[in-house]
């Protein structure tokens, strides 16, 4: 069971500072210094003890051991590439997620902080059990454990509309992972006696081809979290949360799950190479996210309001991240790892920009951010990095993980997935120009200086000693709190430095 | 000609089972009741017989010599305890229906129906 | 200690009974209280020391010395020793935790000077119970179900409401013609057999060409026990009568009627005829009842309009999965894993309509009622309604994917097609319960709950722990898959 006792105590000291942060945000009832210090001191030190995993990964010990055991079906942890580095990805996020937050918590005047902030930490942590999880069984039970942590994060504040959209939510991911992964899973067990993760897969040879496929299928779409057409449902359901919500949802946590869990059944159960022998007449596989791509391109431009045109656009981004995957080669695996880290830090980067917006001014529609470039002019910068990056213009992360898209299908002569990456990239094109139009829109000043901002940043106009007519309204983004902004900044350096980022996914892949 | 009653306890179990089922009035259901249990006992005691026996009652004086057959006791005793439990389930069904009198003032089940799902 | 060790078995059936009498006589609710828990912690006790016994060998035990056929004889063995602790625990719990639940929805709404009889009305029901696990002649079984059916129909005819009346008449209607169907089967098995006695029927009719009689036997023992625990051809009137009683005496009650039932069956199916060709045939036939139960009470429990319904509907259908697995012979370890599983479920979910009930007395959907600031009452029923609905990682969802496991390895898809189609929906009336307890509007009437919490607080820690501990409490209990047949 515990071999290689010490790098198990390692594994075993990450996961307890991880749950240590269960208990942080109660330590007061509201926002104080002394909860957020310890709230951001734990995950620090959760980053720190996930750096010294990843050190002792890449020297070659790989630590495993056994939770629980109930005969044929285990919870199991073990650390391998893949889920180091989404267990990376996890931590590094986990620390923005806190610092911006805390603050958006009290500035927007939300109750019941602790209440929030404790279910955060728990998706996280269900989040790093997922990355570091050994066979199907324990995957499946933290996916679904995952789904019931936001469920108080989405339902937060109460309200008819909400609840709706709520219980719709959770019927699409229910029903998905009970009905078709539960199933597949299951018989995967039964027939080849284990569910253990084997790199280059290991249900070859059990199955006749045509069930090999379907099971294939059921468990694609039995992770709904990827949010594969027509199971996208639930993702603008569940965008009636908050802006920290909606970041950890679609940006952090629960689509990057998906994403994963699809990303380690087609290579640590099927593998790659099964596949490819599967799908040798022709790769139809990878029509499922072309579907996909081309019906959200459509919907976002419909919309008008911010949350929507960002929700379709995830959906647009995970489905250029499996149509790579689909590829079934390793190039188009490492470049759709790639482009889930790329797109969690663009992503993210524009939800806590589009959050400090709503934080300074109630913004629905697009309509509503005219003028922001005067009030905020920081904030429509970091807008405006992300959005160009999420398009895939150079030097940002979108360009390079698109371009490793790119390189993989020109290997192999699939015409129509460049196609679809072009005229993908031309829509996400048109709707974050749609948005930065907005934005940087020219105004008066008449404008600006009437602009209503929310209590917080409005102040009254201060009566002027000297003749200088100083409008409050330009200062608004300095009363931001300073943890929201270094949030930001540490997002951004993401999407900016990508480039060196890449060059550590691809030295972590080297170990499949 | 031996099987006549069978048939016999036959038709005064779906008798009894008809009236439970099929009457409106809870005192009438009790009736039914007491008749289907009746039927139970006649096929009871009727499988004890044995050709040419009599009730089981010992009246040999002499243990060796006696001219009798006797029908099986084991049934008779059977019946006894049952006739005891359909009686006190009897009671119990007639207190549920004097409870149901007085609260509802009627004992016909399309009534307390209507009554109730106003 | 010899004494003890003799003649338990009439005194596990004793204690409970002289309870009860001195229950009846004590004219004080409080005393009729402390008598029952103290018959019932004796009975408890003595149960577990004679579970060791009963691990050894089976102890057979002749009443008055008259041995077997010709006496009235108990059979003690690792079927029924388990499920005897079971049944007294969970009256030893009910008493113990729900003292002020039962005064406040039963016995305020029952006459002064007869608010003791309550508690030996319970005894005498427990008193029936054990008589039908304990007993190892067919007769006695009838007259112990009799007992404890008779107990029954009074102890569902008190509470708030006077509906509960008429619930409790039509029980005792259908019950009655149950127990005289079953009262029927035996009697063509002792026409066939000419003895009344497990053993000896299950030794004549092995040395003994198989007959119609036996056949006509079966099928009146079998639809007089599907009667009786409302299995779903005839589970009507289990829901009506269910729906109108008060909610806490179907927590003990739902909790026992169907492990009672499915133990009578499998000691008749596997003790009495141990037969092969009946028992295949007989598995053809419940099978199909049992699928059609699962798929059809819980799509009725997801169109119910109240709260009670629902839960009593999943209760039904919970029913249909125990006989699917009786049907499958390598289910054994997970039949009664489900049912004790199940059992503290139910239990903890009519607790909890036990507390809502005290207060508002129509829980349908439409104006179901806001519950303010009990936080920690809430929290108790989230955790209750994610160990019901099998949501991981509770022991529901392990029993489930056990079942997965039997049912593809088996290769039966159709069941397997149904179960999971059950376990949806089920996860979705669950959905619907907790969308009525954690959202309802605010301007619907709001209520707080005052009745003390331990009794809930109790079985959410037992569901917990008996996730940890599920595997090992079954092989404790011997039952891993071989030692029945």
């Amino acid at each position: 069971m515990m071999q290689l006792a010490g790098p198990n105590i390692l594994v075993t000291l990450t996961i307890f500072i991880g749950i240590v942060n269960f208990i942080t945000p109660f330590i007061s009832k509201e926002d104080s210094p002394v909860r957020s210090f310890f709230l951001i001191a734990t995950s620090v030190s959760f980053l720190c003890n996930v750096l010294m995993l990843d050190y002792l990964f890449l020297n070659g010990i790989e630590p495993s051991f056994t939770i629980l055991n109930f005969g044929k079906y285990s919870i199991a942890l073990r650390l391998e590439s893949l889920g180091m580095i989404f267990l990376n990805l996890l931590a590094v996020l986990w620390i923005c997620s806190l610092l911006y937050t805390i603050k958006f918590l009290s500035i927007n005047e939300i109750k019941n902080s602790n209440r929030f902030l404790f279910f955060l930490n728990c998706c996280i942590m269900t989040g790093s059990f997922i990355a570091l999880s050994a066979n199907l069984f324990t995957m499946f039970i933290f996916y679904e454990m995952l789904t019931l942590f936001t469920i108080p994060l989405i339902a937060h504040s109460p309200g008819k509309k909400s609840t709706q959209r709520l219980l719709k939510y959770l019927k699409i991911l229910g029903i998905s992972s009970l009905v078709l992964l539960l199933p597949a899973i299951i018989i995967i067990y039964v027939t080849t006696g284990g569910g253990n993760f084997t790199p280059g897969g290991f249900i070859a040879g059990h199955f006749k081809d045509v069930y090999a496929i379907t099971l294939l299928l059921m468990m694609i779409f039995g992770t709904a979290k990827s949010a594969l057409f027509p199971l996208h449902g639930w993702l603008p359901s569940a965008m009636v949360a908050s802006y920290p919500v909606s970041a950890l949802l679609h940006a952090v946590v629960v689509v990057k799950t998906g994403l994963f869990c699809t990303y380690k059944i087609i290579a640590y159960v099927f593998g790659i190479a099964y596949l490819q022998t599967l799908f040798s007449n022709y790769n139809w596989l990878v029509l499922l996210p072309i579907v996909t791509i081309a019906y959200s391109s459509i919907q976002v431009l419909r919309f008008n309001e911010i949350k929507m045109i960002l929700a379709y656009s995830t959906i647009n981004q995970l489905s250029i991240a499996l149509l790579s995957v689909f590829l079934l080669s390793p190039k188009g695996f490492v470049a759709a790892v790639m482009h889930m880290v790329s797109h969690s830090f663009s992503k993210i980067c524009m939800f806590y920009a589009a959050g400090n917006i709503y934080s300074v001014k109630n913004s629905y529609n697009l309509s509503e951010l005219v003028g922001i470039k005067n009030t905020m002019p920081k904030t429509s910068f970091v807008m405006l990095i992300a959005g160009l990056s999420l398009i895939g213009i150079p030097p940002f992360a979108g360009f390079i993980s698109k371009f490793y898209i790119l390189l993989a299908a020109a290997e192999q002569d699939n015409f129509l997935v460049i196609a679809t990456l072009i005229f993908s990239s031309l829509f996400t094109a048109a709707y974050v120009m749609k948005m930065l139009i907005f934005i940087y829109r020219p105004t008066s000043e008449n404008f600006i200086l009437h602009l209503k901002l929310k209590p917080y940043f409005a102040e009254p106009r201060p009566v002027e000693i000297t003749n200088r007519v100083t409008s409050s309204n330009y200062e608004a983004e300095k009363k931001l709190p300073i943890f929201m902004i270094i949030s930001i900044i540490l997002c951004l350096s993401g999407v900016v430095g990508f480039f060196f980022i890449q060059q550590v996914i691809v030295k972590f892949l080297g170990f499949i | 000609m031996q099987h006549l009653i069978y048939i016999f306890a036959i038709i005064i179990l779906n008798a009894g089972l008809f009236i439970m089922l099929t009457s409106d009035n809870y005192v009438r259901k009790i009736i039914g009741l007491g008749i289907f249990q009746s039927s139970v006992l006649i096929f009871y005691i009727s499988l004890g017989k044995t050709k040419d026996g009599i009730v089981p009652i010992d009246i040999c004086q002499n243990a060796l010599n006696c001219p009798h057959t006797y029908s099986s006791p084991i049934p008779h005793v059977l019946m006894l305890t049952a006739i005891v439990v359909g009686f006190a389930t009897m009671s119990v069904g007639l207190a549920l229906i004097y409870q149901i009198k007085r609260e509802y003032n009627t004992v016909n089940a399309s009534e307390l129906d209507q009554r109730n799902r106003q | 200690m010899n004494i003890l060790a003799k003649h338990f078995p009439a005194l596990q059936i004793l204690i409970p009974l002289a309870g009860a009498l001195l229950a009846t006589l004590s004219f004080n609710r409080f005393f009729a209280w402390i008598i029952a828990i103290i018959s019932m912690l004796l009975s408890l006790v003595l149960s577990v020391y004679a579970f060791q016994l009963t691990k050894i060998t089976s102890i057979f035990y002749a009443f008055g010395n008259w041995s077997a056929p010709i006496g009235i004889e108990y059979r003690l063995d690792n079927l029924n020793q388990p499920i005897i602790i079971f049944i007294n625990s969970v009256l030893l719990f009910f008493l113990v935790f729900g003292k002020e639940l039962i005064n406040a929805t039963i016995t305020n709404y029952i006459e002064d000077g007869k608010q003791h009889i309550f508690y030996s009305l319970l005894l005498f029901a427990q008193v029936g119970y054990l008589g039908v696990l304990s007993t190892n002649d067919l007769f006695n079984i009838y007259v112990f179900i009799e007992i404890s059916s008779l107990s029954t129909y009074v102890l569902m005819s008190k509470g708030r409401s006077s509906k509960a009346l008429i619930g409790a008449f039509d029980y005792l209607i259908m019950g009655t013609i149950g127990a005289t169907l079953i009262l029927i089967g035996i009697g063509f098995l002792f026409a066939r057999t000419g003895s009344l006695n497990i053993s000896d029927i299950a030794n004549i009719l092995s040395n003994s060409a198989s007959s119609r009689l036996v056949m006509t036997a079966v099928a009146f023992f079998i639809t007089g026990v599907i009667l009786k625990m409302a299995f779903f051809p005839m589970h009507f009137w289990m829901v009506r009568s269910y729906s109108s009683t008060a909610p806490f005496v179907l927590t003990y009650l739902a909790a026992i009627s169907s492990i009672l039932g499915v133990y009578i069956t499998l000691r008749f199916i596997h003790f009495t005829i141990d037969n092969k060709t009946i028992i295949t045939t007989l598995s053809l036939i419940l099978r199909p009842i049992a699928i059609f139960t699962i798929a059809i009470c819980t799509f009725l429990a997801l169109k119910s309009s109240d709260f009670k319904k629902v839960i009593i509907y999943s209760t039904a259908s919970q029913i249909g999965y125990i006989f699917l697995l009786i049907t499958i012979p390598e289910a054994k370890q997970l039949l009664f894993q489900l049912l004790i599983i199940d059992a503290v479920n139910k239990i903890a979910l009519f607790t909890i309509v036990a507390h809502i009930q005290n207060k508002k007395e129509d829980l349908g959907f439409r104006n179901f009622v806001y519950i303010e600031k009990s936080t920690f009452f809430k929290i108790l029923i989230a955790f209750s309604l994610l160990f019901s609905s099998g949501m991981p990682i509770t022991s529901m969802f392990l029993i489930k994917i056990n079942m997965f496991d039997l049912l593809i390895s088996k290769n039966l898809i159709t069941e397997l097609v149904i179960v999971v189609l059950g376990s949806t929906l089920a996860l979705l009336y669950h959905l619907k319960l907790a969308k009525a307890i954690f959202f309802s509007p605010y301007h619907n009437e709001t209520i707080k709950i005052e009745t003390k919490l331990y009794g809930l607080t109790a079985i959410v820690i037992i569901q917990i722990v008996s996730l940890i501990y599920m595997n090992t409490m079954t092989t404790i209990a011997g039952y891993t898959t071989s030692v029945i047949l």
